[in-house]
């Protein structure tokens, strides 16, 4: 094995995901009692609806050296309060093109609809989802290199 | 040729009656620079300075944010409100500036007259510098810049210097879409036909990068930022009272360290809040003392509300703003 | 004081030479000159830079102290060891040495500023007086403000460009120990080369078309602090930083503590007297709440507090402000109409 693929082995991502109280925390939650295995990578932050999920938030999880962010909210038309993840689609759509544009990876960014019952797609996710972003590797483009 | 100088006189009589009416409390104009060659804003109170506005390709400044200013201005202490309106002068691309002003409700329609000119082009001030060099240094002041449909001609002591169209114009300008204003009360100039739709050039050379190569160049472009803000501060739209850049209570969002980081987390959140608002004015580019192509992210922006969402911002205040409004069909590619 | 030429082509031999020193010099990329760290040759052609000179010595961004941890707590600071490499600031226009002279002035002033100071010790300024046809540019204005092309002020050698060579000052035993430093590089000198710099030197200054007569603007100033003149003229103010940072003189800055992935720093950066947030108090009350008080402040620190504080003025002619302003503030027409105003 050489040092570069014992490097990546080693890394373990951070995550930050920012889960909608009513449906995908809950269906976090529910993944937790049922005792499913998701990498624990994943650190969460609880908001309200996933419409409150400003785009400045993600920018600003990768920026203080987040590997990935995810956001999940209730399926469109389930949403507590009736359109928020709407807001959130549109909003975080427009995020993942300029990411895209401005060549740092889209694939750290993802967004997911996860309902209450849903524990497994939950932790069905953010296992691909750790997946995904280790293959990566870390992420230095917004965070600033480490000699900083 | 645009007879700029009949354009001027007509503005000039439009201002001058709208003060000696009481129409308006004062015009936002664009006057002659002293020791400039491109145009600079001024405000007039007073009818007889009304000899003072000019207009010509070196009026590059988007007026609307004195408009802003005006309408959040504070009344100090004992001092009345004065609600009445203001007249502000236009070009078509500023226009679409006050369209979305009132679309967000910071405007109200009828607290502004709107004088706006039509145009086929500015001068890009980089550019300017460039081309002024062939004109000799003590012939240089009390220039005058015209242009036809394909030369600018500038015009100075003792000679005149044809330049043509892409040497000088503005970037903005070569996408430009609305050469006639979408909004006014008045309107100067003929009507301008025959311009072609937007095709993104200005983005395909980007878009055809790798990621990586993509990165580079932003990195490069990002590091030079020296965080002056001139555009946050020129930009119309920027008009929250307390900036998140400048917020530190509860916290600070970003540090005034100026790296690649930090650069790079303001540019993108910048984009980001006039995503599906920017008009594409060009301010922030123009005003950027490090020449960073800032427009670009604007304009990708842009693109993406117009294919996602069929969304253009700036041409009919009825319209609903982009993070305001959702349609149930919007694309869903998440998982 | 030693006299000397070198050839334009053995210039890369000198810059061989002079390998042990840090050495930071005019480099041009997108039509922008930046004095930044170089192990080549810099520019020898190039208008005067965007971004002034005195990044070399207070960088925009500048890391004071580590923070030390215990636990989860920070609980000392522990002193960042200074480079010990000397610095060699390479092309310094004239006008960029003056304000040097202001910047030592200030950091030497009641307080001694290590970072700056230290790096400002251990440094060899070779200047590079303005010549035609690359200088002066549009709005320059040293003349007026007591400097020239060819002032020297805040340098240790200057070099100025007389066609195929130039004529080397040497003006303290820094520069004469670049002097030693390039022994065989550097060409005996004779009467006619420094009267062809001199020459040189007084076609830039000729070619200066912008004057500011200084003369009575203290008096002028300390009548029209009231004047609403200073509303006027800053009604189109937009509020951004662009005169202040690419000031060279201009030196404000602000302390910051940033503690990130559990490590902690603190450290400085530039700020600018035209952001509000520069001078709100933490009850919100805002001495300088206006436009038009900020712009006044600017005015003020250069011709008047700066005079009062230091005995230098606090401008030096480099016409940045004027040249980069997005509104044409242009502080030669500022303190003229002050100056009328007030007689």
């Amino acid at each position: 094995m050489t040092g570069d693929e014992k490097a990546k082995e080693e890394f373990e991502p951070k995550i930050i995901g920012f889960l909608c109280n009513w449906c995908s925390y809950t269906g976090a939650d529910l993944a937790g009692v049922s005792r499913l295995q998701y990498p624990s990578n994943i650190r969460i932050i609880k908001v309200m609806c996933s419409g409150r999920v400003n785009p400045q938030f993600v920018l600003k999880a990768f920026q203080e050296g987040a590997d990935g962010v995810l956001v999940s909210g209730c399926h469109p038309g389930d949403c507590h309060y009736i359109e928020g993840n709407y807001h959130a689609r549109r909003k975080l759509a427009m995020l993942s093109d300029i990411l895209e544009f401005t060549g740092i990876e889209p694939e750290r960014f993802q967004m997911s609809w996860v309902s209450a019952s849903e524990g497994q797609k939950f932790a069905k996710i953010v296992t691909a989802f750790t997946e995904q972003v280790k293959e990566l590797g870390p992420q230095k483009k917004l965070a600033g290199g480490e000699d900083e | 040729m645009v007879d700029y100088n009949a354009m001027t006189q007509e503005i000039r009589a439009k201002a001058k009656a709208m003060l000696e009416n009481k129409e308006v409390k004062y015009i936002i104009g664009w006057e002659r620079g002293a020791n400039s060659f491109i145009s600079r804003p001024v405000i007039i109170r007073d009818a007889g300075d009304t000899d003072r506005l000019v207009w010509n390709p070196g009026c590059v400044d988007n007026l609307t944010r004195y408009l802003v200013e005006e309408m959040q201005y504070k009344p100090k202490r004992g001092e009345e409100p004065d609600l009445g309106p203001v007249g502000i002068i236009v070009k078509p691309c500023d226009s679409k500036s006050i369209v979305e002003l009132i679309k967000e409700n910071i405007v109200p329609r009828e607290r502004v007259k709107i004088i706006a000119v039509t145009n086929i082009g500015t001068v890009e001030t980089n550019k300017l510098r460039k081309v002024l060099q062939k004109i000799p240094q003590d012939k240089r002041a009390g220039i005058d810049i015209l242009q036809d449909d394909n030369e600018f001609i500038i015009k100075y002591d003792g000679g005149e210097l044809k330049v043509p169209r892409p040497e000088l114009l503005a970037n903005k300008c070569e996408t430009c879409v609305t050469h006639n204003p979408v909004i006014h009360d008045v309107v100067i100039g003929d009507k301008i036909e025959g311009f072609e739709a937007d095709k993104w050039a200005d983005l395909a050379e980007l878009e055809s990068m790798s990621p990586e190569e993509r990165w580079k160049f932003w990195e490069d472009q990002i590091s030079k930022c020296v965080r002056c803000y001139a555009c946050r501060d020129s930009c119309s739209l920027c008009y929250c009272a307390e900036c998140v850049f400048d917020k530190e209570k509860p916290f600070t969002w970003i540090d005034k360290t100026v790296d690649v980081s930090n650069n790079m987390f303001y540019h993108l959140v910048r984009a980001m809040h006039l995503a599906g608002r920017c008009v594409d004015c060009g301010e922030c580019e123009r005003v950027c003392p490090v020449n960073i192509p800032i427009r670009k992210l604007n304009r990708l922006l842009l693109k993406s509300a117009k294919d996602r969402y069929k969304i253009y911002p700036g041409m009919n205040p009825e319209d609903k703003p982009m993070f305001g409004s959702y349609d149930i069909a919007d694309p869903d590619e998440v998982v | 004081m030693a006299e000397m030429i070198i050839k334009k082509v053995r210039v890369d031999g000198l810059f061989e030479a002079m390998k042990d020193f840090e050495v930071y010099g005019p480099i041009t990329k997108d039509m922008i000159t930046r004095y930044q760290k170089t192990t080549g040759t810099p520019d020898l052609v190039f208008k005067s830079s965007r971004k002034p000179p005195k990044e070399v010595f207070f960088p925009q961004t500048e890391k004071m102290f580590d923070l030390v941890k215990d636990g989860t707590r920070f609980v000392g600071a522990k002193d960042v060891p200074p480079g010990d490499k000397p610095i060699l600031l390479f092309g310094l226009r004239p006008c960029d040495g003056r304000a040097l002279n202001v910047l030592d002035e200030l950091f030497n002033w009641d307080y001694t500023d290590p970072y700056y100071v230290d790096k400002r010790k251990k440094s060899t300024v070779i200047g590079l007086a303005c010549t035609l046809p690359a200088m002066p540019k549009d709005n320059c204005f040293c003349t007026s403000m007591g400097g020239s092309p060819g002032s020297s002020e805040g340098m240790d050698m200057l070099w100025v460009d007389i066609g195929d060579s130039y004529y080397v000052e040497s003006l303290n035993d820094k520069g004469n120990a670049i002097l030693e430093l390039g022994k065989g590089i550097f060409e005996e000198s004779g009467d006619d080369v420094r009267s062809s710099a001199g020459k040189a030197i007084e076609d830039a200054a000729n070619a200066i078309d912008r004057k500011l007569d200084t003369s009575g603007v203290r008096d002028a100033l300390a009548k029209s602090f009231d004047y609403n003149y200073w509303d006027e003229f800053s009604k189109r103010c937009m509020g951004c930083g662009i005169c202040t940072f690419l000031c060279p003189t201009c030196h404000c800055f602000d302390i910051q503590d940033i503690v990130k992935n559990g490590e902690g720093v603190r450290q400085r950066s530039w700020d600018s007297c035209q952001f509000d947030y520069y001078s709100i108090h933490a009850s919100n009350h805002n001495p300088r709440p206006e436009k038009k008080n900020r712009q006044r402040n600017r005015v003020y620190h250069k011709f008047y507090y700066s005079e009062n504080k230091l005995g230098l003025v606090g401008c030096v002619g480099c016409g940045r402000c004027i040249n980069l302003c997005p509104v044409n503030i242009d502080i030669i027409e500022v303190i003229q109409g002050a100056k009328e105003l007030s007689q």
